[in-house]
């Protein structure tokens, strides 16, 4: 799936200041290719994944997704309903506080998204198969408090694999992860991209991660798309 | 709904001081509704506002009002025209051989005997009723409720059986819990000496003076208390009614305040849910999932706090049973407002808060480097 921005402008309106934190933003994201979105601090990474994985609709411009030759509009004024519908089918998204409910079990946190309707034996089933694959299946009945960093990450990917959508958007997944695991992390992203022809976002700092498109943001603006 | 009320059982932990301070809440508002009761009831029994003037003998069985004897022949020199009435009280133990001491309004019931002549100002209307029944009585309407009586029933009280020949309304709290009698029936029920009577009532509408009386009589008997009722000053009954109004202003307020803190609470509480919310969201939740999530969140807790505050009022009423020798002024219907209150302030606190969470973008922190 492919994310169009198309002149996206998001302010920050306070009672005291108003801060813009993208001005007029326009890029492509292909499909099925990995992008890393870089820049300083407070640059707008994070505003403008927020923006592509619609958790954050109020801004300016227009948002297209396109897959196979079918068209998805969003901006301001799209219907919630339409909204949370695409989030749910075709959006997976890793937070930098990975996401996990504190008074449920890995396993309920796994299987979140699908707690809408009921769960199938097959998807049970899934379950078990990549959480052993991650390397998590022993730590499906423990709560989130009690895993470290590292753990929880996994746990958070395995939620957005079980999910499979086709943009997967990760803020800064390596931040509070050691080089190990976070190779381990950016090595699972990289495979899911590959291997099932995902669309992978990734906002990082971290300079050893490699993309097939770099996209740099500065004070609000692309500086450079490589 | 269901899978709402799925998530809900899973994420029960979090309910707890939700629940807690409902429960707390609750007894709050029970303790509270108690006191303004027995505010009103002190009120009642210190100025003794019942309809019809008397001076109460210190010590009488409550509410066995009577005119000090000594005290009568200095009325009747001063006021020559002036018509008292005897009357003979007794507190009653059983009603249809159950205790009457419950919680609720009848904390005590007296059957009263009184004369039946056209002259009875004060209870002519009551008793026309009564003659002519043998072993008649006259209930209050309350009572008849109480015990389901109609007329033509048989009531038992104190073993004695009478007939319901009449069933009366007052707006006095002490008819509300009296069964009145003739005077000559009720003392050979009692058998009661030919001379003693409980208590008089004046029956001639005589505007007394009370401050004048008082000094008339020139009262030094440590045993006797003179009491003022509202037939010697009408000037007193202001007092009192602003007393009363007083103590309905402050309950107003304290349920307000509590309603305060009813909503304070959701919305911390909810602050609390505002981050799993988010995640939610983000995992592809619809507000029609969450809206399933907020109806199970509500009706457990209404259910829990209708029982918590079921088993709260059963402790208490216990409570006051053993604590109050007479038992306890603390009707039911206290208690139903009070859990109506509460409910409505909470439903309307936590479904507004949720609303409002789940219209917002569900933006979480975003990354800090
Ligand atoms: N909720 C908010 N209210 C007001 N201003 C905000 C808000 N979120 C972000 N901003 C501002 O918008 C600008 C861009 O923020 P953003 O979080 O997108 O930066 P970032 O590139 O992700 O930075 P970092 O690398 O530190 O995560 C910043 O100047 C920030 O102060
Ligand atoms: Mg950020």
């Amino acid at each position: 799936m492919t994310i169009h921005c198309s002149g996206i402008t998001r302010e920050y309106i306070s009672k005291t200041d108003s801060i813009v934190a993208l001005s007029s933003v326009s890029l492509t994201i292909q499909s099925a290719l990995m992008t890393i979105i870089r820049g300083q601090s407070g640059s707008g990474k994070s505003t403008l994944l927020n923006i592509c994985g619609l958790i954050d609709n109020n801004f300016d411009g227009t948002l297209i997704f396109e897959k196979d030759g079918i068209i998805e509009n969003f901006n301001k004024v799209t219907i919630t309903n339409k909204i949370s519908d695409f989030r749910k089918n075709k959006i997976g998204y890793i937070t930098q506080d990975f996401g996990l409910i504190n008074f449920l079990t890995v396993y309920d946190n796994i299987l979140l998204p699908f707690h809408t309707k009921p769960v199938e034996k097959q998807l049970i089933d899934k379950v078990n198969e990549l959480s052993r694959m991650i390397g998590i299946f022993h730590l499906l009945k423990r709560y989130p408090e009690s895993l470290s960093g590292g753990e929880k990450q996994r746990v958070a990917l395995c939620r957005v694999f079980l999910k499979g959508p086709d943009i997967l958007l990760a803020d800064e997944p390596t931040a509070r992860l050691d080089k190990k695991n976070a190779d381990t992390v950016i090595g699972y992203l990289k495979e899911l991209q590959k291997q099932y022809n995902k669309t992978v976002v990734i906002v990082t700092h971290d300079e050893s991660v490699q993309g097939d498109r770099v996209i740099t943001l500065k004070e609000g603006e692309v500086e450079s798309i490589i | 709904m269901m899978y709402g009320f799925k998530i809900f059982i899973k994420l029960k932990r979090k309910f707890f001081p939700l629940i807690l301070i409902l429960s707390l809440s609750f007894s709050l508002l029970l303790i509270v509704s108690s006191l303004t009761e027995k505010l009103k009831f002190s009120i009642n029994s210190y100025y003794n506002t019942i309809d019809g003037g008397y001076i109460v003998k210190k010590g009488a069985i409550d509410p066995v009002f009577s005119i000090v004897d000594s005290v009568i022949p200095v009325f009747l020199q001063k006021y020559p025209d002036l018509q008292l009435e005897p009357e003979i009280w007794q507190v009653v133990s059983t009603v249809d051989n159950r205790s009457p001491f419950k919680n609720g309004l009848f904390s005590f019931i007296t059957i009263g005997g009184v004369h039946l002549h056209p002259g009875n100002i004060y209870y002519d209307s009551l008793l026309q009723g009564l003659s002519g029944v043998q072993n008649g009585c006259l209930i209050s309407e309350s009572i008849a409720l109480r015990y389901a009586k109609k007329t033509g029933d048989t009531i038992t009280v104190n073993n004695h059986e009478l007939k319901v020949s009449g069933i009366y309304k007052t707006g006095s709290f002490y008819l509300d819990c009296a069964i009145i009698m003739d005077f000559n029936v009720i003392r050979s029920y009692i058998s009661i000496a030919d001379d003693k009577v409980s208590s008089y009532y004046i029956s001639s509408d005589t505007i007394f003076d009370f401050n004048t009386l008082k000094n008339d009589i020139d009262i030094n008997l440590p045993d006797y208390e003179l009491k003022n009722a509202n037939v010697f000053s009408e000037d007193f009954k202001g007092v009192i009614d602003t007393v009363k109004n007083f103590s309905l202003t402050i309950l107003v307020i304290i349920f307000v305040f509590i309603i305060m803190i009813f909503i304070n609470t959701t919305s911390i509480i909810l602050k609390e849910y505002e981050s799993d919310i988010y995640i939610m969201l983000r995992e592809g939740w619809g507000r029609k999932d969450l809206f399933g999530l907020y109806f199970s969140i509500l009706i457990a807790a209404l259910f829990v706090s209708v029982i918590t505050s079921l088993i709260l009022y059963e402790v208490y009423s216990l409570y006051s049973k053993l604590i109050f020798a007479q038992g306890d002024v603390f009707p039911f219907a206290h208690f139903l407002m009070a859990i109506i209150f509460s409910i409505a302030s909470l439903t309307v606190s936590l479904l507004y808060g949720l609303i409002k969470l789940s219209v917002k973008s569900p933006v979480g922190q975003g990354g800090i480097s």
